[in-house]
């Protein structure tokens, strides 16, 4: 909202304070102001003058030379207006004067030959003067201006606007309009406030019937006739603060409701009197299948919670919108009816919302008005149509109707309530009179406070004693609060344990492993889903997707992660990339569950042994465990089903004997429809499941006393004996003497086919003597035959 | 003459269906149809035919190389899906062998995690609780315990994604207020880190899906004067630098009274640059002191318990931190952007 220091300046006593210095305070104190700038630079040079004469130019048939006068002024110049004539009055822009050309470029007048004839400065158009797009002529000032005068000594062109972030003033409804404005920069430089109070006089010549039948959608309806009106344009000085707030001059009528809207925050309406069917007027809401064809041509279609404005014909305003087409001030209209309403916030925001169309009246209605207001606007502009329509006058009664009375908002609070919860020491004065700035009413006792809030901050604005807090604060100045950090007691330290595990692998993947964090989205994409061959009939659907490509939740961290693949595939050779993030399982009630995922891909378009990569992922998940002390890891057969896993390349994770998750090649039936082409291995751990076995701290194992006899051995095996299976054999053999049994190596190749070679490492120790040879031997001779019965296996020598 | 050709035909399927790998197919297949196939040079030789005779002949060549290519397609189809097969029956794969240890590579935190590890460090050792709450959240949780009434312009389907099922897409991290005073016995402090999501369109600087910390203290006797303090010190922390801030009055409903921070622009030194739009001072975050409706949805007494709360955006600190001028490379998953944050570390 723009906002002009001129207009801010009828309505508080703002003598000697610099606009630009005090929007720092206003930014920090009320609202955010979003830009400063002033207007009329470079019109001092401009003059108020009178058209003396007008000859035509010895040059050119289209240009004159006008000679004017004014104080001293007493000159020739040429002027190619068409609207130039003897005895009006206009403004010469003198040399130096800086005008706005039709390109809005500054221009600084000067000197010039003009076909021929010299001419210094020149008579000025409105757009020339920064008011407006108007270039048609030059602009004409009222009979009765002093000539002679600086043209800015006259209109109020000079002026400093603020252009006020709109979002911060949506709880603030009574600062819509220069008088609110004004009492908050009386209260912050501690000057007087200048209260709009018009007072008029009513009649009963031209009686009206007003019935308000949605008290509670429209609390209060005022409404008034005026007769003798002739439609022309408004005082200049109106129409240069409306311009430079934003708004287009149009005619007297229009721009006075403007500009009471404008002063007090309130819109306004006015009808054309002759189109009030029957002189009736009612509020109500619209009826099913009602319509209206508001001002703008717009065929409004309405719904039973649309607030309408009627006659005895039907509706003749979208209420607190925009008024109808049927009923609109026109050039002959002669008698108005005026209307000063209050509508209900929601309603209004609803219909403008659902009707497309956002107005300054909508946009004021929706921040819930102070009913007060609406009679004061209407006095308002009664004043200025009695002031500047000569020979207008009111017409009717005062008509108020509605329901809007309300018990005033009391609050009781202690200053050192105020004290604490700022932390900042004021004395009870200071929050007195603070308050009292801001046209408060308050009654002291002992520090105890009982406050009255006035009718524009209650209507939703100001409530509780937390709002008061606000208030003293905000003017006080929070800069002036001085920081204290708060002490508080020692406790016991808690964590999340899932977030620690999170940490922990997010380091072992980036700093031991080489692995890139990947982040992305929460939906899954259709592309994806369908090249996987997933249905969605079980995945959470979005009412409002962000595409149609991407309408549900995911289920799982990997279909994405495949998408990471794709997009990074030419630019790599090798690719390690993992995400944590939660997933989303639908359930019958409640929430869904939302599992928090680790999730990880290994990829090398140049390795040689493609199931290498499984292993390379075995080793990370392994490292990965060793690191979060969750107990041994183990690789068991995969039970998992899902379209990206293997079914015989693959493997599910046993920590501590719970499965967590599983390791897997990528399926090649997978691969080939999500067009993949580099060769990659993935591994997906459910943290939350992780994070439930108990830690199991790795207990000290005394160093051996005697010296350990490392000892290989490789066997020959059909291909379907696993290692693991090995393993747990050898170390049954001797379980005392026999400790960490390794596969170190495999052989496969046509000197073993179809078998193929293992080979295991061990350390024999004992823990009171040193073993003998022949005990290792034997040893060995039990291996052989161990092996030889329950695998088959042919040792090798 | 059509003999020739029948034979041919004949010949080149018979080849192809006992191929066993695709380029032995490729192989047969421009053995008979290539620019020098046996079925091309066939097809060349028919000029010195008579024309009714060539023109039948032609036919006959035609058919017989259109019935060889659509053999090989086939067959192709059938190796293809073979080896697939082959591959998805591995018997002999042992997943038990020993894991091959990675080779040496230099990897990435996100920025985003980087940021959000370093904010929470501050804070742990200030003992704050680090929860995590659910993305996906109730309407109570993000709108009415937060204050947010039915009919708020904020509830509007346009900042939110719903679920078909009537819950939504958290909008700020603030639905963890109350989720902690119910969790929590007060008086504590707690932040909660995590994704959010606005139901906007994608630009330079929007993106529907981004990272928000909240912090929340609940104690009795908290002011103004203590928020002030904290956020100075977090963001000292953060930018490892001193920070002018100041606070302005800001509208959110489950604060009271709420405000807008806003940091001394680092770029210019407060002077005014494009990046602060010449104002000096560039808006950080929202904070309050937390409103007593919120307390009490929280299961707390506002005569008794006090709070104060902010939400500080990750993904923009980020941006800020790191001059990242572009919001969606966050969540885009492009390793060229993801491989330049090197520094960092959780813990
Ligand atoms: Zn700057």
């Amino acid at each position: 909202m723009k906002v002009s220091w001129n207009w801010i300046s009828k309505y508080a006593e703002l003598e000697g304070i610099d606009p630009i210095e005090l929007s720092r305070q206003f930014t920090l104190s009320v609202a955010e102001i979003d830009e400063v700038y002033k207007t009329g630079e470079g019109l001092d040079n401009c003059f108020v003058v009178r058209v003396d004469r007008v000859e035509t130019h010895p040059g050119s048939n289209k240009l004159k030379l006008a000679t004017v006068s004014g104080g001293t002024i007493n000159r020739t110049v040429v002027c190619g207006a068409p609207n130039v004539r003897e005895g009006m009055i206009t403004v010469l822009a003198d040399e130096g004067s800086v005008v706005k050309s039709s390109s809005s470029e500054p221009f600084v007048i000067g000197k010039a030959v003009i076909r021929g004839v010299e001419s210094t400065g020149m008579l000025a158009s409105p757009m020339e003067l920064g008011l407006g797009d108007n270039h048609a002529g030059i602009i004409e000032l009222p009979p009765e201006t002093e000539t002679g005068k600086r043209f800015h000594e006259v209109a109020p062109v000079k002026d400093v606007i603020w252009e006020i972030d709109n979002k911060s003033l949506t709880h603030r409804p009574d600062l819509w309009g220069h008088s609110g404005i004004a009492r908050e920069v009386a209260s912050l430089c501690g000057r007087k406030y200048l209260p709009v109070s018009p007072d008029i006089v009513f009649t009963d010549d031209d009686p009206l019937t007003v019935k308000n039948s949605a008290t509670d959608l429209c609390p209060r309806y005022t409404a008034f006739t005026m007769s003798g009106i002739s439609i022309g344009p408004s005082p200049l000085w109106i129409q240069i603060l409306l311009y430079n707030t934003g708004m287009r001059p149009i005619n007297n009528v229009v721009d006075f409701t403007n500009y009471s809207m404008l002063t007090t925050g309130n819109p306004l309406h006015a009808f054309d009197r002759r189109d009030i069917h029957n002189s009736y007027i009612e509020i109500r809401t619209a009826k099913e299948g009602e319509n209206i064809i508001t001002l703008d041509q717009t065929d409004v279609k309405l719904n039973t919670s649309d607030l309408l404005i009627t006659d005895s014909e039907g509706g003749i305003a979208l209420a607190g919108v925009m008024g109808g087409l049927n009923s609109e001030v026109k050039d002959d209209t002669a008698d108005i009816v005026l209307e000063a309403a209050n509508f209900h916030a929601g309603t209004i925001r609803k219909t403008a919302v659902r009707a497309g169309i956002r107005t300054e009246s909508s946009a004021r209605f929706e921040k819930s008005l102070d009913p007060e207001m609406a009679q004061i606007t209407g006095y308002l502009f009664a004043r200025l149509v009695l002031d500047y329509i000569p020979g207008a006058g009111v017409s009717s009664k005062f008509y108020d109707e509605g329901n809007w009375k309300r018990e005033p908002v009391i609050i009781s609070i202690s200053c050192d309530f105020i004290r604490n919860a700022l932390g900042l020491e004021i004395a009870n004065e200071k929050i007195i009179s603070i308050l009292t700035s801001l046209d408060f009413a308050v009654s002291e006792d002992r520090g105890n406070l009982i406050v009255r809030v006035p009718s524009w901050r209650a209507t939703k604005d100001i409530s509780i004693k937390e709002d008061l807090v606000e208030e003293i604060g905000r003017i006080y100045g929070y800069d002036n609060i001085p920081p204290q950090l708060p002490s508080v007691l020692l406790e016991k330290p808690w964590s999340l344990d899932v977030k620690n595990l999170q940490k922990i692998i997010t380091d072992v993947m980036v700093l031991e492993l080489g692995f890139t964090e990947v982040m992305n989205y929460s939906f899954d994409k259709l592309k994806y889903l369908k090249a996987l061959g997933i249905g969605t009939e079980n995945l959470l659907e979005l009412a409002n997707p962000v595409s149609k490509e991407e309408p549900v939740l995911k289920t799982d961290l990997i279909p994405n992660m495949l998408g990471n693949i794709l997009l990074n595939e030419n630019r790599c050779e090798q690719l390690r990339i993992f995400e944590m993030g939660r997933v989303f399982i639908q359930q019958q009630q409640d929430l869904p569950k939302q599992p928090r995922m680790f999730s990880f891909i290994i990829g090398d378009s140049q390795i040689k042994n493609q199931d290498d990569l499984f292993y390379n992922a075995k080793y990370c998940i392994e490292t990965v465990i060793k690191r979060i002390e969750r107990g041994n890891c183990e690789i068991k057969p995969c039970t998992t089903e899902l379209p990206w896993i293997h079914p015989s390349k693959s493997a599910d994770i046993i920590v501590s004997g719970e499965k967590t998750g599983y390791i897997s090649m990528i399926n090649p039936v997978a691969q080939k429809a999500m067009e993949i082409q580099m060769p990659f291995a993935l591994c997906s751990i459910n943290l939350d499941l992780l994070s439930s076995i108990q830690k199991s701290i790795h207990q000290f194992e005394p160093l051996p006393k005697f010296p350990a006899i490392s000892y290989d051995v490789t066997v020959i095996v059909e291909p379907t004996v696993r290692a693991g299976e090995i393993i747990e054999i050898l170390k049954e053999v001797e379980p005392e003497l026999i400790h960490n049994v390794r596969c170190v190596d495999y052989f496969e190749g046509e000197k073993y086919a179809p078998k193929r070679a293992l080979s295991f490492r061990m350390d024999f120790i004992h823990s009171s003597r040193t073993l003998k040879q022949e005990e290792v031997n034997e040893i060995h001779t039990q291996i052989v035959k161990k092996l030889s019965i329950s695998v088959e296996g042919q040792v090798m020598t | 003459m059509f003999d020739d050709i029948q034979k041919l035909e004949e010949q080149a399927v018979q080849a192809i269906n006992k191929a066993m790998d695709l380029d032995t197919l490729r192989k047969i297949e421009t053995e008979y149809t290539g620019k020098k196939g046996s079925i091309t040079l066939l097809l060349k030789g028919l000029g010195k035919m008579a024309p009714e005779e060539r023109k039948a002949a032609g036919m006959a060549c035609n058919n017989a190389k259109q019935a060889v290519l659509s053999a090989s397609e086939f067959r192709k189809n059938e190796i293809t899906e073979n080896e697939i097969k082959k591959q998805l029956d591995a018997p002999g794969f042992d997943p038990t062998l020993p894991s091959i240890p990675v080779k040496q590579m230099s990897g990435n935190f996100h920025p985003v995690s980087t940021i959000s590890f370093s904010v929470e460090k501050v804070f742990e050792k200030l003992g704050f609780k680090i929860p995590d709450y659910f993305e996906v959240e109730s309407e109570w949780f993000n709108f009415e315990a937060l204050n947010i009434p039915g009919d708020h312009p904020a509830r509007d389907m346009q900042d939110t994604f719903w679920l078909k099922n009537g819950s939504l897409l958290r909008t700020h991290t603030s639905p963890g207020q109350a989720r902690a005073m119910k969790e929590f016995k007060p008086p504590f402090r707690a932040i909660f880190p995590g994704r959010v999501f606005r139901y906007e369109r994608t630009d330079a600087s929007h993106e529907h899906t981004f990272h928000q910390v909240e912090g929340l203290m609940i104690d009795k006797n908290l002011s103004v004067s203590n928020l002030i303090a904290i956020m100075k010190l977090l963001l000292e922390a953060i930018f490892e630098q001193e920070i002018t801030i100041r606070l302005r009055p800001g509208y959110f409903p489950f604060v009271e009274p709420g405000f807008e921070l806003d940091i001394q622009c680092m770029t210019c030194g407060g002077s005014g640059c494009p990046v602060c739009k010449h104002s000096g001072w560039v808006e950080l975050l929202p904070c309050g002191l937390v409103h007593p409706e919120v307390l009490k949805a929280g299961g707390l007494d506002p005569d008794e318990w006090t709070g104060w709360a902010f939400g500080l955006g990750l993904t923009r600190l980020a941006m800020m931190k790191y001059k990242i001028n572009h919001i969606t490379h966050f969540m885009s998953g492009d390793l060229r952007f993801l491989s330049q944050f090197k520094a960092g570390g959780a813990r």
